[in-house]
């Protein structure tokens, strides 16, 4: 589903942000990326997602290269960054509808959507009421609720944890299983290594730009918790 | 005390992004660049003020009172900072985005509010140097003055904007504590900033018995200008040697200001939650929705962003508006002798009527910060699947359905009063018109080539950005290739019909220049956007 090949991306003056970066997630996969602060994480995320240009290598989405295809790899994606900055002065709800009607989502299929997750996240009694008003943990429950509507084949998202209250939390992780066991493919960026360990098939570790483990889980893991090999590969590599 | 002077200091150094100036960095030399040309236009500001001023002076001497230039600068400062302080105070003293970092530090929210207040001083000192600095170089030109008068008139620097600052200090307070819709309140802003606006502008076109009666003029100056702001006489004859006057002056400036960091320090934590608490709907349920195209929703988007950002409608609106301010300027001045046909050749006066239009027109356009605007949301346009040409639509169909309906009033307001001929009146939507689609493309090729999406304050991107000035400047040489074209038809070729055809090739031409130019390195910038 997503294939990324020798990405490299530099910002300014030749500092490399990700170097010759290489990773396939197939359908039905949920691939955690860690690593430190800075490392490079979200710099390849925004590369996949089309936020950001990147002068070496190929991504592509099912078969679909984001810089020849750009629409048709979005359509098939939904995104959350970190600390996702919304719409302000817009409700909730205009939110979703404005997200839907930029997807095309149906009448039935978005309002069953909202419905469904918004009643999850116990926002609902919160979707007529202007976002600046959101705590952060509401932001990312709103926008996780943009892109659960969607359908998407690939979610990608950018440390999805932070700011959710506990049962979100969870509420998110069984999504997250229910939508893998459909064949939706999810990529996401954590340091919450528990969770990783716990919710995925494969795992890579980034340091200074540079993949320096990928693999399953178990590959990765050995017969060692993910926080020791982590630590292990940050402090000697 | 070192509280306030630490907040200050990063405030200011925030606010004005002073560390990219320092920093070796690509943006550094940008920055560097911007701040030259922004000191250079504003030197020719200051000068173009001065010019005004002088203007002004050489009626007051006709009229026996030269000393009234003083009294000019000193209400053309107050009511400048009224309108360059209403703006930005509720989003700067109760909405701030620093509002809780600020809150949760050891320090007292007099400190917070008299550091924000200060830095919102600053602003307007700066804006002392056109119009006050003017006319007090004007004053030392015209009329004696001694030791006393510069110091009483370098310490009044200090005071006369404080009371118009805490003016609007209050009323934003005020509009933060009253928990209504924000729909309303930008309506209300909004309604408020026009108003405003046309008195102004209405105001000063009674400058037109300056030549007729010099006297007459001077008093009617002094009875408004004393009208305008109760405290300005006070500073003026203060500043002139009444000292018990320059006292008045000085504690009405000052208790106020003084009075306000007191009040709103025990009721800052208030003023900034009633604010939100508008925003919230009781018992909101969930109902069906309308779906719509794409494009429509981009469109929606577009719209709600200008109709919901009042100082983004404020800024860009005015030179459409002003277009329509100085027809009937024109009309109301020159229908007593125009008599088509003998004196003057209505062709010739609606290519003057057009020329006029479409300076105003392309004077503002709502595309050329458009891009900026979009902020740290640019991600939502950016990672969804909408063309690029899409995206572009959305924002150069905002700046088309403003401008547009008042070309149209224009030609309408044109047609009846001048009574024009079909054909003039079709030229009159015509012309301006495309060049008002060039400039929105133009607009938002500027802000391509000059992003930025890192403003703290919206006003900031609206206000001063790089590829606002830019813009302006592509209006000015849409202009003078409008003024040229008109004068190789009409004075070098001495025909109105190739007057005519020239002005329409032109607008064709730039108009379809923009458009290339858009449609291809606009889109391949815009691919290379990063945020």
């Amino acid at each position: 589903m997503l294939e990324i090949k020798n990405l490299s991306k530099t910002y300014t003056k030749g500092k490399k942000a990700v170097d010759n970066v290489s990773l396939v997630i197939d359908s039905g996969e949920i691939f955690a990326f860690i690593g430190h602060n800075g490392a490079g994480k979200t710099t390849t995320i925004k590369c996949v997602v089309g936020i950001l240009d990147f002068e070496a290598g190929e991504i592509c989405i099912d078969g679909l290269s984001v810089k020849k295809n750009p629409l048709e790899c979005k359509r098939k994606t939904a995104y959350i960054p970190d600390n996702p900055d919304i719409y302000e002065s817009l409700t909730g709800i205009q939110y979703l509808n404005f997200i839907s009607d930029i997807y095309q989502i149906s009448q039935d299929e978005r309002s069953e959507g909202i419905k469904k997750y918004a009643d999850m996240f116990e926002i609902t009694k919160n979707l007529g009421d202007i976002i600046s008003s959101y705590s952060h943990g509401m932001k990312q429950k709103l926008a996780l609720i943009s892109a659960l509507i969607r359908k998407p084949k690939l979610l990608i998202l950018d440390e999805p944890f932070v700011g959710l209250d506990p049962k979100a939390s969870y509420q998110v992780k069984e999504v997250m299983k229910e939508m893998c066991a459909e064949g939706t493919s999810i990529f996401f960026s954590t340091h919450v290594l528990e969770v990783a360990e716990k919710l995925c098939n494969k795992v890579a570790i980034i340091k200074n730009g540079k993949i320096i483990a990928v693999g399953t889980m178990e590959d990765v893991r050995g017969n060692k918790s993910l926080e020791d090999v982590f630590l292990e590969l940050e402090n000697n590599a | 005390m070192r509280n306030f002077w630490t907040i200050l200091k990063a405030s200011l150094i925030n606010s004005f992004a002073i560390n990219k100036l320092f920093k070796k960095s690509q943006n550094r030399a940008r920055s560097i660049i911007m701040l030259i040309f922004i000191g250079i236009a504003g030197l020719a500001m200051m000068a173009l003020f001065g010019v005004y001023m002088y203007v002004f002076e050489t009626a007051f001497v006709a009229g026996g009172k030269p000393e009234i230039i003083l009294l000019v600068g000193i209400v053309f400062w107050s009511l400048m900072s009224v309108v360059m302080t209403i703006a930005r105070a509720n989003g700067y003293l109760f909405k701030a985005k620093d509002f809780e970092m600020l809150m949760a530090l050891p320090v007292r929210p007099r400190t917070i509010i008299a550091s924000k207040l200060v830095s919102l001083l600053l602003v307007n000192y700066f804006i002392m140097l056109y119009t006050y600095f003017p006319a007090l170089v004007i004053y030392a030109i015209f009329n004696p003055t001694g030791v006393l008068f510069w110091v009483l008139a370098v310490v009044a620097i200090l005071f006369i904007p404080l009371l118009p600052v805490t003016v609007c200090g209050i009323l934003a307070y005020l509009l933060g504590l009253i928990p209504i819709k924000r729909k309303l309140k930008n309506f209300a802003t909004i309604i408020f900033s026009l108003v405003f606006i046309f008195v102004v502008m209405l105001g000063s076109m009674g400058a037109e018995v300056i030549e007729s009666d010099p006297q007459g003029f001077t008093d009617s100056i002094v009875n408004t200008l004393n009208k305008a702001y109760f405290l300005a006489p006070y500073a003026f004859s203060g500043i002139q040697g009444n000292i018990n006057h320059f006292f008045i002056f000085v504690v009405i400036s000052a208790v106020p200001f003084v009075g306000f960091i007191l009040l709103v320090s025990h009721n800052y934590h208030k003023a900034n939650t009633t604010t939100v608490s508008g925003d919230v709907v009781k018992d909101f349920k969930l109902t069906e929705t309308k779906v719509v195209g794409q494009t429509e929703a981009i469109f929606g988007k577009e719209i709600r962003k200008y109709f919901g950002t009042p100082m983004y409608l404020l800024n860009t609106i005015v030179g459409p508006l002003l277009s329509l301010v100085m027809l009937i300027f024109l009309i109301t001045k020159t229908g007593e002798f125009i008599n088509f046909g003998e004196e003057i050749d209505q062709r010739l006066f609606t290519l003057i009527i057009i020329g006029l239009i479409t300076f105003m027109v392309s004077l503002t356009s709502t595309t050329s910060c458009s891009l900026s605007l979009e902020g740290k949301n640019f991600w939502i346009i950016k990672s969804a699947p909408i063309p690029t040409k899409t995206v572009f639509m959305g924002k150069i169909f905002v700046n088309i359905i403003i401008t547009l309906p008042i070309i149209v009033i224009d030609a309408i307001i044109a047609a009846i009063f001048l009574k024009l001929d079909l054909f003039s009146v079709l030229m009159i939507v015509l012309i301006p018109s495309l060049f008002a689609i060039s400039i929105s493309l133009l607009g938002l090729y500027a802000n391509l080539l000059l992003p930025r999406f890192d403003y703290d304050q919206e006003i900031k991107a609206i206000k001063q950005s790089m590829s606002v000035l830019v813009t302006m400047a592509f209006s000015f040489v849409i202009t003078i290739l409008l003024v040229g074209a008109i004068l190789l038809g009409f004075v070098v070729l001495s025909s109105v019909s190739l007057a005519y055809l020239f002005v329409t090739l032109l607008a064709i031409i730039v108009t379809a220049i923009s458009y290339i130019l858009i449609s291809t390195h606009g889109v391949k910038l815009y691919d290379q956007l990063n945020c």
